[in-house]
């Protein structure tokens, strides 16, 4: 047994590979982008790849390689279930249609004379999100007809820039007004570079267009609940919305305090989990009349820490875990060993 | 059981329309562009949607519509596994090359550095191609590494427009030379219109960059071979190139007759299309020494494709007389499957 891991810093990455040297799970590394990663695979069994959503490169690729991989019979993590939808809410909005869960009301046009006979006759305020972006980036509330006319003319005339760079620049400053420390300095220096200067991967990203996408709005929600799943675990954390805003997603304010989270909301994540079949997934939940809603899905997240985790006869484990090392020792024992 | 149909003149919905009325089948048409298409469906037992690569509005989500309908375990066709990789080059050569079938060597790249490293120690000619486009539009022959590293710096910059105006109007200029017709002349004319009015479809459309993709040239095809595999049968016809060009596709001269086709290739589409688990899938080969290689592959094709051909060959590579309709032979196959699930789970529940 091989598995075969791409190897990106300060990614999910750097556990799985210390995982296999702990536990002597014989590997190799590869670099997806190579115009002969099929080759490059021959060897192995799986393949695990962290991509994430701001990767250019792999947005063109990571989906179709994965689909093709598993058509050979290996194992992929993420696998087809766990990232046709990353990133992609339109893909999340017939999803959760489809298998029925509960989720916030969503709406999606194609043309401008659908979106315009909509909008004046909606409820307002709104949200409109593009189908991409992480972090609240691309998320707005609307809260009249004229803004929406306005988005609509945009959205089938020049579209969006996916881009994130003064989204980005807002929430460096408020982690250095949170924190004064050299790196969350150096970090907001960054920012301002990126503004002039952006990076590769905005210079390639795309403008949206051609669709129109909105989320009820669901007020007096003062955080979010974020929850993952991993197999039979559930990693969970409430999250504050920022100052004078109602997006809590990327906010610095957060806490892993697992009385601050209603084990109502841990089954739903599991049962929705059971049906979503992903190897690995974050909930953002929020509150909707008194029930707990998904707002969205994604296979990937930033922390690597958390104090404990629920099992799936919802009891509390308590100890620092690292969702990603239950990744990998799923992905091994689940399915590259039962092959 | 009940079929839901996306409604678009032209499209095989016209056919399967036809199909369903003569035989009686319940049907009712849906607009899966509508935000309510999943409650629409509620009613019925499969969707049929002919979507294609000229239809921008699809391309935003028919696959992510029919992946969240599969997962509820509801039929469509075209499926995840006939229409993922559908106007995608660049998926088509993860796909060919991880199930070993023979396909024509191909190279993707997605920095500018590996890419001029690549082009350095390459032979040329070779074929540049956008990962989308059908009937040879976005297609080039290479012919030296200078013209090379042009289009890899274009790519990693400006990008390249899906639409090629100039192009498409050469194409149709020569369909009208060909058929000298009404509709070539009115298709010639709309082309010249194209010029200065740009369809909605291309102002929305993107411009393809982030990536190059080339594939090996073999000189000495003076046509290829286009196999159609609809689950039992499979359909093939010549298409010869234009002269002076090294493209067949969309050329329009071909010929079905059934004693010139190349059987290894009629057996490597019935394989390929079982591996892939197909419900419609055509295939272009050429040969390389003799070798049949697959070029691309697509789940539709010119809706009249194959009227004119003769018959088709089972999956035991008997050849069989009928008059040709391939629409017809995707939706009986559909209904097929669509009855099959029925019975099992009819069975389950006893």
């Amino acid at each position: 047994m091989k598995i075969a891991i791409h190897q990106r810093k300060d990614s999910f990455s750097d556990i799985w590979i210390e995982y296999c040297q702990i536990n002597n799970i014989p590997f190799k590394l590869v670099n997806c982008y190579d115009s002969d990663i099929t080759v490059q695979l021959n060897d192995c069994d799986g393949l695990m790849w962290h991509w994430p959503q701001w990767d250019s490169k792999a947005i063109l690729f990571a989906r179709q390689l994965t689909y093709s991989l598993e058509l050979s019979g290996k194992k992929v993590f993420p696998d087809s279930n766990t990232c046709w939808h990353f990133d992609d809410k339109i893909g999340q909005k017939y999803l959760f249609e489809a298998l029925g869960l509960d989720s916030i009301p969503t709406w999606i046009f194609y043309d401008k004379k659908s979106a315009y006979k909509w909008i004046k006759n909606t409820e307002y305020p709104l949200v409109f999100k593009l189908r991409g972006g992480a972090s609240s980036k691309n998320v707005k509330l609307v809260k009249t007809s004229h803004q929406a006319k306005n988005l609509v003319k945009r959205a089938f005339g020049k579209g969006f820039k996916i881009s994130g760079k003064w989204n980005k620049l807002k929430d460096r400053i408020l982690k250095f007004q949170k924190e004064k420390t050299i790196h969350s300095l150096l970090h907001l220096g960054k920012g301002f570079f990126r503004i002039i200067r952006p990076n590769y991967n905005e210079r390639m990203s795309t403008r949206d267009k051609g669709y129109l996408y909105f989320q009820k709005f669901v007020p007096d929600n003062d955080s979010d609940i974020r929850l993952v799943v991993v197999g039979n675990r559930c990693f969970g954390m409430r999250r504050y919305i920022r100052k004078n805003d109602f997006r809590a997603s990327g906010s610095v304010n957060k806490s892993y305090d697992p009385q601050l989270i209603n084990i109502e909301v841990v089954k739903l994540a599991f049962e929705a989990s059971q049906k979503l079949k992903m190897q690995s997934v974050a909930f953002d939940f929020i509150k909707d009349n008194n029930k707990y809603k998904i707002i969205e899905i994604s296979y990937a997240f930033t922390s690597k820490q958390f104090p404990g985790y629920w099992d799936s006869n919802l009891k509390w484990n308590e100890g620092v875990v690292s969702p990603q090392k239950y990744m990998i020792e799923d992905f091994i024992n689940e399915q590259i060993k039962a092959k | 059981m009940k079929l839901a149909i996306h409604y678009r003149p032209g499209s095989y919905s016209d056919r399967w329309i036809t199909y369903c009325t003569e035989k009686l089948i319940p049907y009712k048409l849906v607009s899966c562009y509508d935000s309510d298409i999943i409650k629409q469906l509620a009613d019925c037992n499969g969707l049929l949607w002919h979507w294609t690569t000229s239809d921008y509005k699809a391309a935003l989500f028919a696959r992510q519509l029919i992946l969240s309908l599969e997962k509820k375990k509801f039929r469509v066709f075209p499926d995840v596994n006939s229409s993922w990789h559908y106007d995608d080059k660049v998926g088509q050569k993860y796909l060919l090359e991880a199930i070993n079938a023979p396909f024509i060597k191909s190279y993707v790249f997605y920095s500018k550095q590996e890419a001029i490293n690549w082009v350095n120690k390459a032979t040329f000619p070779k074929v540049f191609k956008l990962r989308n486009g059908a009937s040879s539009s976005n297609v080039k022959l290479i012919k030296n590494k200078q013209i090379a590293k042009q289009i890899i710096n274009k790519a990693f910059k400006s990008g390249f427009s899906r639409a090629e105006p100039i192009s498409r109007l050469k194409q149709r200029f020569w369909i009208l030379k060909r058929d000298k017709n009404k509709a070539s002349l009115k298709k010639f004319i709309n082309g010249i219109g194209r010029l200065f009015i740009i369809p909605e479809g291309e102002i929305v459309r993107n411009k393809e960059k982030g990536y190059v993709f080339f594939q090996d040239y073999i000189a000495g095809n003076t046509y290829d071979t286009r196999v159609i595999v609809i689950g039992d049968k499979c359909f093939g016809a010549r298409r010869y190139c234009r002269p002076g060009d090294f493209r067949a596709s969309g050329s329009g001269l071909f010929t079905y007759d059934p004693a010139l086709m190349n059987m290894e290739m009629v057996r490597i589409s019935f394989d390929v299309a079982k591996r892939l688990g197909t419900q419609s899938l055509a295939f272009d080969f050429i040969l390389d020494k003799g070798k049949p290689k697959i070029i691309e592959i697509s789940y539709c094709f010119a809706i009249e494709c194959c009227d004119d051909a003769p018959g088709f060959w089972d999956s035991s590579l008997n050849w069989h007389y009928e008059n040709v309709n391939l629409q017809k032979y995707m939706i009986e196959d559909f209904i097929k499957s669509l009855s099959k699930r029925t019975s099992r789970t009819e069975k389950i529940a006893i």
